[in-house]
């Protein structure tokens, strides 16, 4: 069985005029607020900024500053330190080359005293001789010619010394 | 562009913002200090090591020979030397780094190695430290003395063995150090780093080693003053 065509009518048709719903007039509203609202905010980030870092810059200008300064007189102070350095080591190897001096002319007094005792001892041998030449008759002539040598070899050595002595001096 | 005002906001922001923006300082200079080396001042009071202030210069007067030697202040009024230096020795002056001389009172050898220790008139300003342990081999070791009778000389080496007595007649080992040395030099104290006495110099082949009684040896001496014997002086 066929079916009824099926029948198209068009003249009721009337298209709906396409109006915004109030919601998307709102949110136009809001973003432009928005945009206004991140141009005032970042302006004053912006601004925030530029004030901070004027604040920095200066203060590192400052302690740039205050730092050479610093360094410079560190610097000075090192100098300073190394120029009383050197003059204590002068005076220090001054001082040693003094005491060493002292020490040696020590060493030599002390063989200068001990040669000069010697020396005594030797004049006190010869006076002893001459006592006994003096009494000749008392003595035989082999025991002071044996005395008369052994008081000269005694004395040349001891004169050898001294003389040895006053040369290294 | 759909959002042509929130497009000119962001790019206004930017442009204000980049604006603002800090500028990286200056590189910092390497150092705000002008270069100048610094002075080596460490462990020097008045240009004396510690070591040296301890050394004293010895001279004395044995029955065939005038002798030089060093010794050290184990404390204020005794020092330690070499017995070979003041053995036989009469006349015994001992003088400090600044030029005081002191007179030396009894002196008591050791019978076990090559120590001796002397008793001075008046108080020594300075003390030695001596050390509880022994070095080790590699360590560095520094001596003071003089050399020669002449003046007070410092010198350091290494700690290379520990040696067999083959210049005295000690029983014990001995220390040698890689340093030069010289006849003056016996009775030096040997310190280590933080300058504790940790030997006594003895002998040297006058080049390049020293030897040194060693750290036990010194300790047993300074303990047991029983090993010793008088210094006879007397000239036959």
């Amino acid at each position: 069985m066929n079916e009824p065509p099926v029948e198209w009518r068009f003249d009721d048709y009337t298209p709906t005029p396409r109006i915004l719903p109030p919601r998307r007039a709102s949110w136009r509203r809001a973003r432009s607020a928005l945009a206004i609202v991140a141009i005032v905010g970042l302006a004053a980030l912006s601004a925030y900024l530029w004030s901070v870092n004027g604040t920095w810059v200066r203060q590192n200008e400052t302690l740039r500053e205050s730092a050479s300064s610093l360094g410079a007189q560190l610097a000075q102070a090192s100098a300073d330190a190394l120029a009383a350095q050197s003059e204590l080591d002068d005076a220090t190897a001054r001082i040693r080359s003094l005491v060493n001096d002292e020490a040696q002319a020590g060493d030599k007094a002390l063989v200068l005293t001990d040669v000069g005792a010697k020396l005594v001892e030797c004049a006190d041998a010869r006076a002893q001789h001459i006592r006994y030449l003096n009494s000749a008759s008392r003595y035989t002539a082999a025991s002071l010619t044996a005395n008369e040598a052994a008081v000269n070899e005694f004395c040349t050595s001891v004169i050898a010394a001294y003389v040895d002595a006053v040369a290294s001096t | 562009m759909r959002y042509p005002a929130f497009a000119v906001a962001c790019a206004t922001s930017l442009m204000l913002a980049g604006c603002a923006l800090p500028v990286a300082p200056a590189p910092l200079p390497s150092t705000f200090i002008s270069a100048a080396p610094t002075p080596a001042t460490a462990g020097l009071i008045d240009g004396f090591s510690p070591v040296e202030r301890i050394a004293l210069r010895v001279r004395g007067r044995t029955c065939a020979a005038y002798v030089n030697g060093t010794a050290w202040m184990l404390d204020a009024t005794h020092a330690v030397t070499n017995r070979h230096v003041v053995e036989g020795a009469s006349a015994i002056t001992l003088t400090g780094y600044d030029g005081t001389e002191y007179t030396a009172g009894t002196v008591r050898l050791s019978t076990r190695a090559d120590l001796a220790l002397v008793t001075v008139n008046e108080a020594f300003p300075e003390v030695a430290t001596v050390a509880v342990s022994e070095p080790s081999i590699g360590d560095t070791l520094t001596f003071a003395g003089y050399p020669g009778g002449s003046e007070l000389t410092t010198r350091s080496g290494p700690f290379v063995s520990v040696a067999e007595d083959t210049v005295g007649s000690s029983a014990d080992t001995v220390y040698a150090i890689e340093a030069e040395s010289h006849p003056g030099n016996s009775g030096s104290p040997v310190v280590n780093a933080d300058g504790a006495v940790t030997g006594v110099l003895y002998a040297s082949n006058n080049e390049n080693y020293t030897l040194a009684v060693s750290q036990p040896t010194l300790e047993r001496f300074i303990a047991q003053p029983g090993e010793t014997e008088p210094n006879r002086t007397a000239c036959g």
